[in-house]
């Protein structure tokens, strides 16, 4: 009994959306080059997916480079990937989108020192009529954005099946389909585009998390989303799409995870929710967006610093999660002050009274504050006493 | 404050004296009456009183008329030296100079004259009111402090009585100041300390932030200034993607209105047109059906009349059988009447008999026989005038005829005119249609013209942002080699260099306190002296020296020993340390990694870094600049192909065209007539259909009436035929032979008169012949008269019936001849096949007139105008989303927005917690103030213990009012007044008071031999007081016993300056030459 498997014609890997160059300017600079390296590292893996699936080709569906002119890093950095022996003979289909869309001067335009570092098997869709034999039973139809923003649809741009080609078609477009909000101005793409030309498979790219649109839809318009997430909240990022087309014309597409970096956000509003996360398991592959909001009595608030201490690291010592964006309150509870600064010298007393009262007024945030610094400085110095 | 030197002369006793004054305890020494006390009032005087005062009148010297003369210098707290000098005398001779310097080598006149003792005042700050007005005082002022430091030997138990209360508020300031610190509990002082060192390291002097560089807000400030320029142009970027999308979506649906609207309105005008055409063509079909009517009604009108006239044409028939019967009878009964005229006749010949007679009877023979024949004539002439007027009949109805055939011409010439002139029309709109689109050709091709020139504009602007993005690049490429090169470091990094700096040298400065090291090597020694770390000194042979230096002096005799004199406590000591080793840790490796010799050099570079990488980013915002406006012309320069194909494309479609009349044409077309194209095609397009039609219409109606003139052509030949036959029956035309017919009549009936006239002459001759036979010849003429006037009547009658029958036939003939003519088979054919297509055209639901159609039209004309205009819009909008950044601009507005919260976010936390510092520093300000401004409690604490430790135990404490003011002691936790005590004891305790005011303001103390009834024990303790004291203070004593304070000075050497005075002091008096 013959499987699909032993049917397939083709195979493909579909990735999009790579954003060379982020900036990630709502990072720390050190987490930002993290993240930034992350999305040349993954390009390597992708490309090792299309090896290991033995893929025909790879189509890259867009947005490749965060910007039409990026750093040199980036485009050297890709080309040098792209070069690499290991992925030659297997043809690579870079597509520009509107981020990165092909006008003269970028890094798409033929004279760019990067359209020449390319190999031979590394091929940049720069016609509005570009196509490619897939072998002899398929072929490859694409269109470039050359522009930020349209109002045209490219997928529907694309030429027509004519009667009695009876290839595997594959077409591959950067845009919006329209049930995306913003669809009209942001290179809008029919959802039966991909029936009304005739297509077997349209691979597009924009949005940033794995979409089959309309789900189970055949033939199939597919979203790879970002290889690495780009945000808070995009989910389902992290992936490529890799492409079974059988003799029959029909697709199986895969969803295949190569992200090095999860996102997540999480808030913290008590100490045993933020043990619970210190203890967590996998926290080095995580980008936390962590937000605590704790005000806790002295011995647990060295304990809670001591915590986000060890998540997020120090200048010496690797910190447990990968990158932590934190947003905290942290915050002495100060309520019985009289306790707290108990055997200190009269006048810190007096001083901790008055910070406490101020502490029902409208500088209450400051006195907490202030009260924090007292708390410390009193335990540093009488320690330094001890010494 | 420290003295320094003290030089006297001529005061009192003292002839001169000069002495010398060391850092700690000094003890000048000598007996009694030497002038100890002398020197110590001379001190006073030089500090405190005017030396105009008559006070110092006292001060005259012994021996000679000298003035009285102090010089003394002295050490403030910051380190600058002081000299005062006075010359006390009247008037003239009275004298004050203050000068300062700063090594006591170099002098300046800081004040002179009365201005001195104001300037020394508010120096000292002791609380003693400017000389001279309300509140100055006269003579030696006594305020709290001046009593405490420099108490006179007489009233050394002055100072548990006095009061600051009264003193000037800059004594009691100075004091509360001083008391906050000598005071302080040590952790309070670190804390506070901390709390300083943050707030010192965020504000300024003035409370504000500091914005200098070293600032912690100053990068964050910077970061986010440039973060919200960054998100105002994103915004604007967003703003206008935005903008460009409303645009288009409110384009498509404005479009989207304007296509129902159309389609209504185009459907209005087919309604319309339909209803028109229907209209018209019934109209125009229900003339055809009349005319055609009017055809078969004519033919019908023909037959009708030809049966008639054949109907006619029998009676007539009959009326001529009737009228020649009756003729016959008539002539049958002249005949009879002649014979019975024969028979009257021969009887009246009878009668006459003769010849005459006979002649009268041939010749009335022969007038009855011309009268035969002119009866005869008459007929033939009245069947003429029958013949003529029945041609003449003939000729009307030929005439009419032909008058029918000429209203038909006349109608089918104007029908032909109508086809020429609708042929003409057709030609004439088809000639405009051509036009027209040759005008919108032209038009189109001088836009393309535009467009590509536009576009190749636009593509060489294109290439100059290209070139000049290129320059930018190379300059950034620069510029970014620079700041590599310049192997900056970041901010933190700087930051972290500064702050470590600004903590060592805190820690450095916290150490200070002042050294002072009396070095008296007992033989020739090379030492090396080394001063708070600077470079080492030699000092070679056996002088005495004193070193001074702030927090460290170093002392190496090589091969002997090394000595290390460090100040400040052990904590601060190892904090300079700690921070030293983090410097050579840090700071100092980073100023090696960067080849910088200082932070300043660090701080310059990281300042040149910055200000390149802002360069880079300004250049990078302009390149980003560039590339959108050559990105914004790149749909320009992409449609130039297209534009030229199409250029090319409008030229071709136009060759061979009159170009100028064609531009001619275009000029002479009404402003806005590009918005009316399809309206004005779609007018010229009705237009040419309509004349078509009309044309179609007017064929037919031409053909309909060729047809009906050839049909009444061939009734006016036919009656020509007939006319032309019976004319020349007639031998003339009708008229002429009705004419000479009636002139026949005419005269045959003047001759048938003559004839009768004769006969009746005749007749009377016959009556006259004869009378018998006359009667019956007159009855018989009558008779025969009578005859032959009814025999001429029928003959008439039969000639008029015969005549009335000929024209009858003829007019019969001619009808049948027109009849003949035309088919009323075919005639109502027409008529059936006119009103079957009739029948066949839709009737319209409503009548509608060409001027409804026209407003249905100029609806859709106006309808589409807008269409097109949105048409146009929308590709406009279309066109330009392509310049805009969309979803990009989007994204990274977010970016940018989310990275300034970041900014903001670290910004309020930066705020918060300098704002929490400067909180925390003023609140233990202000709680130290509260408690340091009684000024009792401040000091009570530190009195009482050294009071109690002077005493074993036996006063367990001293309460000091609010203003030092001594109120009682404590003994046994009861209150006891401090008159209860003994002198030495109160003597004690006013020193100890004394003692602890010096210590509190770091100042010099004078001590005029205070502790005269103080038993060995207590002095013992006082002994180590004083050299504790000394530490931190100088302690001048004044006494005549040494001894009591040599013990420990002789144990360390360095401990205390034993001044003998003795040697040092010329006395003016008597009894110095006894000493």
């Amino acid at each position: 009994m013959r499987t699909e498997e032993d049917d397939v014609a083709l195979k493909l890997v579909h990735t999009a959306d790579w954003h060379l160059g982020l900036r990630f300017r709502q990072f720390e600079p050190e987490d930002a080059v993290k993240l930034r390296r992350a999305r040349l590292e993954v390009v390597d893996r992708i490309l090792g997916e299309a090896v290991r699936y033995q893929a025909d080709a790879v189509l890259c569906a867009g947005d490749l480079f965060d910007d039409r002119q990026p750093e040199d890093d980036w485009w050297e950095g890709l080309a040098k990937i792209l070069s690499n022996p290991r992925y030659a003979g297997r043809p690579v289909f870079l597509l520009p989108g509107n981020h990165d869309p092909y006008v003269a001067g970028s890094v798409w335009d033929p004279a760019h020192p990067f359209r020449k570092q390319l190999p031979a098997h590394v091929h940049v869709v720069d016609r509005d009529d570009f196509s490619f034999p897939l072998g002899e039973g398929a072929v490859l139809h694409a269109i470039p954005c050359r522009s930020l923003s349209s109002s045209k649809d490219q997928a529907l741009a694309l030429p027509e099946r004519t009667p009695g080609d009876e290839r595997i078609r594959i077409g591959m477009v950067h845009g919006s389909t329209f049930d995306m909000p913003d669809a009209q101005t942001n290179f809008p793409i029919a959802q039966d585009a991909v029936r009304r030309r005739g297509f077997d498979y349209l691979a597009i790219g924009d949005t940033h998390g794995f979409r089959i649109v309309p789900p189970d839809a055949r033939p199939p318009t597919v979203y790879p989303g970002a290889p690495e997430p780009t945000k808070f909240g995009e989910d389902d990022a992290g992936h490529v799409a890799v492409v079974f087309m059988t003799r029959r014309r029909l697709a199986r597409v895969e969803k295949v995870p190569v992200a090095r970096w999860r996102w997540e956000a999480v808030r913290v509003t008590t100490l045993d929710q933020l043990r619970a996360l210190h203890a967590r398991d996998g926290l080095q592959s995580r980008v936390l967006k962590l937000e605590v909001d704790l005000v806790l009595p002295p011995r647990e608030l060295q304990e809670a610093e001591r915590l986000l201490r060890e998540l997020k690291g120090t200048e010496a010592v690797q910190g447990r999660a990968g990158i932590v964006q934190l947003r905290q309150r942290l915050e002495l509870d100060a309520t019985d002050a009289e306790a707290l600064f108990a055997d200190l010298p009269e006048t810190l007393q007096a001083t901790a009274r008055r910070l406490q009262e101020a502490t029902g007024g409208t500088g209450a945030e400051v006195a907490r504050r202030a009260l924090q610094h007292l708390y410390e400085l009193a335990r540093a110095t009488r320690s330094e006493r001890r010494d | 404050m420290r003295f320094v030197r003290l030089v006297v002369d001529h005061f009192q006793a003292i002839e001169h004296c000069e002495v010398e004054l060391a850092a700690g305890l000094n003890v000048l020494y000598g007996p009694n009456d030497l002038g100890k006390s002398t020197l110590a009032r001379a001190l006073r005087a030089a500090l405190l009183l005017p030396s105009t005062s008559t006070e110092a009148r006292d001060y005259t010297p012994w021996l000679g008329d000298h003035v009285p003369r102090v010089s003394l210098t002295f050490l403030d707290s910051t380190g600058r030296y002081h000299r005062v000098t006075k010359e006390f005398g009247d008037g003239a001779r009275a004298q004050a100079t203050l000068e300062v310097s700063k090594d006591g080598k170099e002098w300046d006149q800081d004040a002179a004259g009365r201005e001195v003792d104001d300037r020394l005042r508010k120096l000292l700050a002791w609380g003693i009111p400017a000389p001279g007005g309300k509140s100055g005082t006269r003579g030696l002022p006594r305020a709290f402090i001046s009593e405490a430091l420099l108490g006179d030997q007489a009233e050394v138990q002055q100072i548990l009585e006095q009061s600051i209360e009264k003193d000037a508020d800059d004594g009691k300031l100075r004091l509360s100041r001083a008391l906050q610190g000598f005071a302080q509990d040590p952790q309070v002082k670190a804390v506070l300390a901390r709390a300083q060192a943050e707030v010192a390291r965020v504000f300024t002097d003035k409370g504000l932030r500091k914005r200098d560089k070293a600032s912690p807000f100053r990068d964050v400030t910077e970061r986010i200034g440039l973060l919200r320029t960054d998100l105002e142009n994103r915004a604007e970027e967003l703003r206008a993607s935005e903008g460009a999308e409303r645009a288009v979506q409110e384009a498509r649906e404005r479009l989207g209105e304007l296509e129902d609207e159309r389609h209504e309105a185009a459907s209005a005008v087919q309604k319309a047109g339909d209803r028109v055409a229907k209209t018209v063509a019934r109209r125009r079909c229900q003339e055809v059906v009349d005319l055609a009517r009017r055809a078969v009604n004519a033919i019908d009108a023909l037959d009708g009349k030809i049966a008639e006239r054949t109907g006619a044409f029998a009676a007539q028939e009959r009326e001529v059988g009737q009228r020649e019967e009756a003729l016959a009878r008539a002539r049958r009964r002249v005949g009879e009447a002649q014979a019975a005229l024969e028979k009257a006749r021969e009887v009246a010949q009878q009668l006459a008999g003769g010849a005459a007679e006979a002649e009268r009877k041939l010749r009335r023979a022969e007038l009855e026989g011309r009268l035969a024949a002119l009866s005869q004539r008459r007929a033939e002439a009245e069947d003429r005038r029958e013949k003529a007027r029945a041609a003449l009949e003939l000729a009307r109805s030929a005439a009419a005829q032909e008058e029918q055939a000429v209203g038909i011409r006349g109608k089918a010439a104007k029908e032909r005119e109508r086809i020429e002139q609708l042929r003409r029309e057709l030609e004439k709109v088809g000639e405009d249609r051509r036009s027209f689109a040759d005008v919108q050709a032209y038009a189109r091709g001088e836009r393309a013209r535009k467009s590509v020139e536009d576009a190749q504009a636009a593509a060489a602007e294109a290439v100059r942002l290209e070139r000049a993005a290129v320059e930018l690049k190379a300059e950034i490429g620069g510029l970014e080699a620079d700041l590599g090169a310049m192997n900056a470091p970041s901010a933190e990094v700087v930051q972290r260099v500064q702050q470590l700096e600004q903590e060592l040298k805190l820690a450095e400065a916290a150490l200070g306190g002042g050294l002072s090291v009396t070095v008296r090597p007992s033989k020739a020694l090379t030492i090396e002296a080394g001063l708070d770390g600077r470079g080492a000194r030699t000092l070679k042979g056996d002088e005495a020296r004193e070193l001074e230096a702030e927090r460290s002096i170093e002392l190496v005799v090589k091969g002997v020993m090394e000595l290390r004199v460090v100040a400040g406590d052990a904590a601060k000591r190892r904090r300079a340390q700690e921070l030293r080793e983090a410097w050579g840790r840090e700071g100092a490796k980073v100023l090696a990694a960067v080849g910088a010799a200082d932070v300043a050099a660090l701080q310059e570079r990281w300042r040149r870094a910055d200000e390149a990488a802002r360069a880079i980013q300004a250049k990078g915002a302009e390149l980003e600049r560039l590339e959108a406006r050559r990105s914004g012309l790149g749909p320009r320069v992409d449609d130039l192909p297209r534009l030229e194909e199409e250029l090319a494309g409008l030229t071709q479609q136009l060759q061979g065209r009159d170009l100028e009349a064609i531009r001619g044409a275009l000029q002479r077309m009404p402003a806005g007539w590009e918005g009316r194209i399809a309206p004005t095609t779609a007018e010229l397009e009705a237009r040419q259909t309509r004349a078509a039609a009309s044309l179609a219409t007017s064929e037919a109606a031409a053909a309909q009436l060729a047809a009906q003139l050839a049909g009444v052509e061939a009734t006016v030949k036919g009656l020509r035929g007939q006319l032309e036959a019976q004319a020349s029956a007639l031998g003339m035309s009708p008229e002429q032979a009705m004419e000479a017919a009636r002139g026949d009549l005419q005269a045959i009936e003047g001759e048938v008169q003559a004839v009768k006239e004769a006969i009746a002459g005749l007749d009377r001759d016959l009556a006259k012949a004869a009378d018998a036979g006359r009667k019956a010849l007159e009855s018989a003429q009558a008779q025969l008269a009578e005859g032959n006037e009814a025999a001429e009547a029928q003959e008439r009658q039969v000639q008029g019936a015969r005549s009335a029958r000929d024209s009858i036939g003829g007019e019969l003939k001619s009808l049948k001849e027109q009849a003949a003519q035309v088919s009323r088979a075919e005639a109502v054919a027409g008529l059936e096949r006119a009103q079957a297509q009739l029948r066949e055209l839709p009737v319209p639901d409503q009548e509608a007139t060409e001027q409804d159609l026209e407003a249905a039209k100029a609806v859709l004309q106006r309808v589409e105008a807008e269409v097109q205009q949105a048409s146009r819009d929308q590709a406009q909008a279309q066109g330009a989303i392509q310049g805009v950044g969309g979803a990009v601009a989007r994204e990274r507005f977010e970016e940018v927005q989310q990275a300034l919260e970041r900014e903001q976010e670290k910004q309020r936390q930066l705020e918060l917690d300098a704002d929490a510092w400067k909180l925390l520093r003023d609140t233990l300000r202000d709680v130290e103030t509260t408690t340091s401004q009684h000024l009792g409690r401040a000091l009570g604490a530190a009195v009482g213990q050294r009071f109690s430790e002077l005493t074993g135990g036996r006063y367990a404490g001293v309460d000091l009012d609010a203003n030092l003011q001594v109120g009682a002691v404590i003994v046994a936790g009861a209150a006891r007044a401090t008159d209860l005590l003994s002198e030495g004891t109160r003597d004690q305790l006013a020193t100890v008071l004394r003692l602890a005011i010096a210590q509190s303001l770091g100042s010099a103390v004078v001590l005029d031999d205070h502790l005269v009834q103080t038993d060995r024990t207590r002095f013992a303790w006082f002994r180590e007081a004083l050299h504790h004291a000394a530490q931190s203070i100088q302690v001048v004593v004044l006494t005549c016993r040494p001894d009591d304070y040599l013990p420990d000075a002789k144990a360390n050497p360095k401990s205390a300056s034993m001044i003998d005075l003795e040697p040092m002091m010329r006395r003016g008096s008597a009894r110095a030459s006894g000493v």
